[in-house]
């Protein structure tokens, strides 16, 4: 169930009036009903991928708190990874492992026969699996007390706003919300209603046209446009991938600001970024500090010298890429922001070093650091988006240069969807940086505002909703 | 118990206030939901008012049908030509694919005058599930299929054609290719469209065939002409008032378009709308709905009459759709329309294949029968019925010799 489709306003129409009429209790068994039935919609069967998960970390979280061993303790988080990570490795990345094993083995001149499963990817495993481990490894970490509720753990894992596709929400954010008791508020409401508003026209809107008109047909054959075709569908799918990913993790906090719970923010106007480390804290913030927190950190971080620095951000950027998706362009476009990373903090330790540092640099170098920034995160989404290497590099290879001659007629509607994320981000940054000037603007004006997008979003949403990007995963 | 009342009428006169205090909480949905249904009310029950209907015409058709509008008027589209007489027909000499049309504006597989060289010449009439569309090659369409050393076939078939325009065409123009058989075409719903003149006010996302038909209404049993309307109204189709004027008239579906312009606009009226046809329908398919089977059955008559005059028998063979060939889900417990069609027809007289009893009965899956629409056939469904067709030609010339007998 897409969040931008009727099944899912029915969907939540009908949650929203049944949950608010019951008691707290019944309220989480109502949600953790409610929200198997969500995942169900898209296939029954891999519920019990969940339903495994949550028990797995329920009962290690609670061994893992009632014993004082080390060893023991050791031994139940050990448990608890090797679950998830392998549900989440024979899932995900089977095919890609055994595939890319192939490969090697026949560039070495051996023949290897190994043929790869059918293996359909569940929807959503990426996202609940670190839910799941954050919670066993905050327990072990002594951050964190277990649920002793199988309910209420249960309907943290599975809570449908977040289910599919994130924002990544940490139990110690969650947990407590689902033992409170919740009362209906028409605050909430609105701040939920508007927030969904928004999440759907970024992502039934912008993203949608973005991908119909112009993006989807110039990725599909880069050598036949024009050097400038490829600059806009670059630019266009760097704000695409943003419409997509923020609308949907808009929705995902309204729906959830409706039912009485705040899960935390995903994006932060990524596009405002000066330097790759600020994109990095602006862009899928839940993700990035899952693998700060349990990974970057987990490894040392920077604590052990510049070699070994450099090392973590590699593994870390790596396994960034890797869970974007199972192919060899999503490592080397993790890898890539790796390297932007690595080469960012040397030589900003080098000018520190030199007393070269400028804190407050004037306007021109905060506009070149800002198209430096801004060129090289576009230019990583090309393989982002790219099926293959090869197509990755036409595209990169066009952009400087390209024989081809076609062009796209681009509707009105695109550049409707281009300004609208610019005032978006100029919003941001008038938030950011001149809150003197954040006039409170009227309820009134604000109505005229969000009812004119109903209508617009009405007769200006394409016809067929595609799937969100970050489903795959 | 006075008490229990007194505090059950003061709980709910304290809700009241509570509840109307919580939405004025939350301003910014509560001024949303007023200014929304200002909106709505003032685009169903103002604008209409006020709005010149070439406007909602505009807004009716979306651009793809705007674009094929100027095709059809410039004569550029690349199937059809316009025509005063039945609306539109096949554009002669025309390949695009699997698409072949010969000189005559026929699907045939082979050179041919008015005069045939085989014994039997069999005419096919109808829409594009006869003329098999872009979904079959031209050897693969059922009038190919029954071609052997003594029969010839010409292929009519022209896109969205319904049973009027074939019998304007057979007699004005056909008949002087002197089939002796004459197979027409009657879709699954039989009398869909009888009643309609711009194709675009029966089905609004046909936009590649926005064109004008001609229609006959009936009158104490007599077919009465409602020809096309008149090019200058035609060539101006965007900003006519007097062809929209001309269709409210005339038009059988015109209601949709006037209910567009109130309920087409806006989420709210437009949801309602929208659970009203889908209500409208099913009552519709549930009760029956056989207001123009009168019209088709004077029309069948008619050709069968025409055709009978110049020695020519005329066989229907019924074409339903896979939704009524293989209904699913709850479809299966609708009452069964087409049999009931059907039986109505036969039991005039007329001389019907049923395309639905031959698919079915070949046990063959249903998904190898039709084409990726779902609609039109595939070669191994207009084999089927070929084959049927055949037989059931072989069966009538024992009866009355019309074809003639193999050496």
């Amino acid at each position: 169930m897409n969040f931008a489709t009727v099944q899912y306003f029915v969907f939540f129409i009908v949650v929203f009036l049944i949950y608010w009429r019951l008691s707290r209790r019944m309220q989480n068994i109502f949600l953790l009903a409610a929200s198997y039935f969500f995942y169900a919609c898209w296939d029954w069967r891999f519920l019990s991928l969940i339903i495994v998960s949550t028990l797995n970390d329920y009962l290690c979280g609670m061994f893992i708190a009632d014993t004082d061993s080390p060893r023991r303790r050791k031994t139940l988080l050990v448990i608890s990874l090797v679950v998830n990570l392998g549900i989440l490795g024979y899932f995900k990345y089977f095919n890609f492992f055994a595939g890319s094993f192939i490969g090697l083995a026949d560039a070495l001149g051996m023949h290897v026969s190994w043929t790869t499963a059918r293996i359909i990817l569940p929807v959503g495993i990426s996202f609940y699996t670190f839910q799941s481990i954050s919670y066993t490894v905050d327990i072990y970490r002594r951050q964190l007390l277990p649920t002793r509720s199988a309910i209420d753990f249960a309907a943290f894992v599975a809570f449908f706003p977040q289910l599919v596709a994130g924002p990544i929400v940490r139990a110690k954010e969650f947990v407590f919300q689902l033992k409170q008791k919740r009362h209906f508020s028409a605050e909430n409401l609105q701040i939920g209603v508007t927030r969904f508003l928004t999440g759907y026209f970024k992502k039934a809107f912008v993203a949608d046209s973005l991908a119909v008109y112009l993006v989807d047909p110039v990725f599909a054959n880069p050598g036949d446009h024009t050097t400038g075709m490829l600059w806009l569908a670059m630019v266009a799918w760097t704000v695409q991938i943003y419409a997509d990913f923020s609308g949907y993790s808009s929705m995902a906090i309204g729906s959830a600001r409706m039912l009485g719970f705040e899960i935390p923010e995903n994006f932060d106007f990524p596009y405002l970024s000066r330097n790759i480390s600020e994109y990095w804290r602006r862009w899928h913030m839940t993700m990035s500090r899952f693998f700060r927190d349990y990974v970057y950190i987990g490894l040392g971080g920077n604590r052990r010298g510049t070699a070994r620095s450099l090392l973590n951000i590699a593994v870390t950027t790596f396994v960034s890429g890797l869970w974007h998706g199972a192919g060899w362009t999503f490592v080397i476009w993790g890898w890539l922001h790796g390297l932007y990373i690595a080469v960012f903090h040397s030589m900003r330790k080098w000018r520190s070093r030199h007393g070269r540092y400028d804190e407050n640099p004037r306007l021109p170098k905060i506009i070149a650091a800002w198209v430096l920034t801004q060129f090289a995160v576009c230019l990583a989404l090309v393989l982002f988006r790219a099926p293959d290497f090869s197509t990755a590099w036409v595209y990169t290879k066009g952009l400087f240069y390209s024989a081809g001659q076609g062009t796209l007629e681009i509707p009105f509607l695109i550049w409707i969807a281009f300004a609208s994320i610019i005032v978006d981000h100029i919003a941001g940054w008038i938030m950011e940086h001149r809150p003197q000037m954040k006039v409170r603007v009227p309820a009134f004006s604000r109505a005229v505002v969000y009812a004119a997008m109903i209508v617009f979003l009405y007769h200006a949403v394409p016809e067929s909703v595609n799937p969100y990007i970050y489903f795959q995963f | 118990m006075e008490n229990e009342e007194k505090k059950q009428k003061g709980d709910k006169t304290s809700r009241s206030p509570r509840f109307a205090r919580q939405l004025f909480r939350a301003p910014v949905l509560l001024y949303m939901m007023i200014i929304l249904l200002a909106a709505e009310f003032s685009v169903v029950a103002i604008a209409p008012l006020l709005v010149p209907d070439c406007r909602y015409l505009r807004l009716y058709l979306n651009a793809r049908a705007e674009e094929c509008t100027r095709k059809h008027l410039d004569g550029t589209d690349r199937y059809n030509i316009r025509c005063d007489l039945i609306g539109w027909r096949n554009r002669p000499n025309c390949t695009y694919r699997k698409w072949e049309v010969d000189e005559h504006g026929a699907r045939t597989t082979h050179a041919y005058t008015t005069i045939s060289t085989k014994p039997n010449r069999v005419m096919f009439m109808g829409s594009s599930m006869i003329n098999g569309g872009p979904f079959v090659y031209t050897n693969e369409t059922i009038s190919a299929l029954i071609e052997d050393s003594t029969i010839e076939a010409i292929n009519f078939g022209t896109m969205r054609y319904s049973l009027d325009q074939v019998y304007l065409h057979y007699k004005n123009e056909l008949n002087a290719y002197h089939p002796n058989i004459l197979v027409v075409e009657i879709p699954g719903s039989p009398d869909k469209g009888l009643r309609n003149q711009y194709v675009l006010f029966r089905n609004r996302y046909a936009g590649d065939m926005p064109y004008l038909k001609p229609r006959f209404t009936l009158e104490s049993d007599e077919l009465v002409l409602v020809p096309v309307p008149p090019k200058e109204y035609h060539d101006s189709i965007f900003c006519s008032p007097e062809l929209l004027r001309w269709l409210e008239q005339t038009d059988g579906y015109y209601n949709d378009f006037r209910a567009f312009k109130r309920f087409g606009h806006l989420p709210i009226a437009n949801t309602l709308w929208y659970f009203y046809q889908k209500a409208r329908n099913l009552y519709r398919l549930i009760m029956g709905d056989y207001r123009d089977m009168p019209l088709l059955e004077v029309l069948m008559a008619r050709l069968v009459d025409l055709a009978d005059k110049q020695g020519v028998a005329v066989t229907f063979i019924m074409m339903p759709d896979r939704t009524i060939t293989a209904a699913a889900g709850w479809r299966k417990f609708l009452p069964d329309h087409y049999k009931r069609q059907l039986d109505m027809l036969e039991s005039k007289g007329f001389d019907i294949i049923d395309g639905r009893e031959v698919l079915r009965r070949s046990g063959i899956p249903f998904w190898k029968l039709y084409a990726s629409d779902n609609q039109h056939y595939s070669p191994a469904g207009n084999l089927l019925l070929a084959e049927a067709l055949k037989e059931r030609l072989d069966k009538n010339s024992r009866k009355s010799p019309v074809l003639v007998e193999k050496n």
